[in-house]
């Protein structure tokens, strides 16, 4: 029997096999269906969308291993990773220890010495997930695969990630957050960090001695807990900021070319460049570096912290440069034809956790529509072209 | 690379993806004990292969497919030879939260989504999930269940092919 479907309700979409696969997995061919079927059945298009908003709330769900039951097999695969490895080289065992020893005293100096070296782009590079290092030779880390975490350090030396305790932890800790992820640092002084995409910062589980001493790369929003006994100190690659108890941004997306700036929210702070000159900010300054050169301005803070709270600000800014912030924020690349890339817009843009409904608001209000393609790695690739 | 390096990545590897593939084993329907099993297995091998570690051309792909290949055994030798299905059956659950429905109605789309899912060919279901959850290629999906690309895309698509069929008949 051939079913009418024009009279299609919301659950007769839902028993609907190609109408679920193409939910869970949408592709050209049965979104063009789909389109199509729309036009012809405008009768059963507000039960269409209905069953397509009930879709959208629909997630499959998965069983994770409890994470005890994680620990104990990875030592159960170690522990008989080491019995195998034993077995079969046993023969050889008495001339390679030897050798071991002898090259060990060698070896083993220039690789500590290099790990602890270890620039934070070699410790973005190949992360996917928020991770924190720690130990000698950041040998330890625990991550998450979620799209934001929360790192608490609750005073007494221990962190949590997202709620799981690590282990006591001694000596200095590293954030790494790569790109389309933020996290949210709480320090042991009640100082808390907005991490953003891209960036790595690195602190110790608890603050000792006179002045409490944080280093990072990428971008990050500080709102520090006033201590006027223990000034707090960000050391960046180009310059040393020193507050008592306020709140700014820095950004060193711009290192490789030399370049980085800081903007100032609330308060006072002390920027030392290449460690001569100290340079005194107020409210609502901007100071950019360049090298060992710098200006400063007077700026709307607003503009460059607003990506903490989940948007982004824009005055009179160039389609193309709106693209790349967006992009930036998702992890993924978007680009513009050229007969588009100077419209401008300003005010505010809220990014969803989804980046295709953020595209829909850009796409509405430029008049422009999305292109998505994959590149050879298998990632997207979206190009804005005029509608 | 040497022994300390690779011993390193198959412990971030193992971090990375034993949730995923105990998740995916239970939607499998194996027991606990079956999956601890298969994915000691799946990591020891890769921690003795040391040098070839490199060589692996997608790693995701072939931790999946080793560990797929490892419960397949398990059930072979569980049931003896004989009448095997071609791909393993997978049981998918689903969670509804939409704003604007009320529990009891979220409760029941639960029920038929899943008894719909249900309905699916085993290579309809495995598509399904590695699509949704890991947005797999299709030839990685085809190399994991150890089938050819076209069957892959062939199953997926079937679903649909039979809606278009109908449809043109009312148009006609």
């Amino acid at each position: 029997m051939v079913k009418d479907y024009s009279k299609y309700s919301v659950e007769d979409f839902l028993k609907d096999t190609s109408f679920l696969i193409w939910c869970f997995d949408p592709d050209k061919e049965s979104s063009q269906f789909w389109r199509s079927f729309m036009t012809d059945y405008p009768e059963a298009y507000p039960e269409f969308c209905k069953a397509v908003q009930i879709m959208n709330s629909v997630d499959l769900e998965s069983e994770y291993m409890p994470s005890a039951d994680k620990e104990n097999l990875l030592a159960r695969i170690q522990a008989d990773y080491r019995k195998a490895g034993k077995r079969r080289r046993i023969g050889l065992w008495c001339a390679a220890a030897c050798v071991a020893i002898l090259a060990g005293i060698f070896l083993l100096v220039p690789k500590a010495y290099k790990t602890d070296n270890a620039t934070d782009s070699d410790l973005l590079a190949g992360v996917e997930n928020i991770r924190v290092v720690y130990g000698a030779s950041d040998s330890g880390f625990r991550e998450t695969n979620a799209k934001t975490a929360v790192i608490v350090c609750n005073g007494a030396g221990t962190i949590s990630v997202n709620g799981c305790t690590l282990d006591a932890i001694s000596g200095k800790c590293k954030l790494i957050v790569p790109y389309g992820k933020r996290a949210e640092l709480h320090l042991s002084d009640s100082t808390c960090v907005w991490v953003n995409s891209g960036s790595v910062v690195s602190f110790p589980p608890v603050f000792n001695g006179k002045a409490r001493k944080v280093e990072m790369t990428g971008e990050a929003y500080f709102n520090v807990s006033r201590d006027e006994e223990r000034p707090f100190i960000v050391t960046t690659e180009l310059f040393r900021t020193k507050v008592l108890g306020t709140s700014f941004n820095i950004n060193t997306y711009g290192i490789s070319e030399q370049s980085s700036f800081l903007v100032l929210e609330e308060g006072k702070v002390e920027v030392s460049i290449g460690g001569d000159d100290v340079l005194f900010l107020t409210e609502n300054d901007m100071i950019s570096v360049k090298g060992e050169s710098y200006s400063i301005m007077e700026v709307d803070p607003k503009l460059y912290t607003a990506w903490k709270d989940g948007l982004l600000i824009f005055a009179s800014e160039k389609l193309s440069s709106v693209l790349g912030k967006v992009g930036k924020y998702y992890n993924v690349e978007v680009t513009c034809s050229a007969d588009i890339e100077n419209l401008r817009c300003t005010g505010r843009l809220v990014l969803f956790d989804d980046l295709f409904d953020t595209l829909e608001i850009l796409s509405t209000i430029f008049l422009i529509q999305f292109d998505v393609s994959h590149n050879d790695e298998g990632k997207f690739c979206i190009e804005a072209v005029r509608q | 690379m040497g022994k300390k390096e690779n011993d390193r990545i198959c412990v971030e590897l193992y971090d990375k993806y034993a949730d995923r593939l105990y998740a995916y084993g239970i939607s499998l329907g194996f027991d606990k004990e079956v999956l601890h099993d298969a994915i000691h297995d799946v990591f020891l091998n890769l921690l003795l292969k040391k040098n070839q570690l490199k060589d692996i051309r997608n790693i995701r792909c072939y931790l999946f497919r080793s560990f797929y290949n490892k419960l397949m055994d398990f059930k072979r030798k569980k049931r003896g030879e004989g009448n095997m299905e071609e791909v393993l059956d997978l049981h998918m659950t689903v969670s509804v939260s939409d704003k604007l429905i009320d529990t009891e109605y979220e409760g029941r789309l639960k029920k038929i989504l899943e008894s719909m899912l249900d309905k699916l060919s085993p290579m309809q279901k495995n598509a399904v999930y590695m699509r949704y959850m890991y947005e797999m290629e299709y030839s990685e999906i085809a190399e994991i269940l150890n089938v050819t690309q076209h069957a892959v895309r062939k199953f997926v698509s079937k679903g649909l092919g039979k809606l278009r069929d109908k449809k043109d008949d009312i148009i006609l």
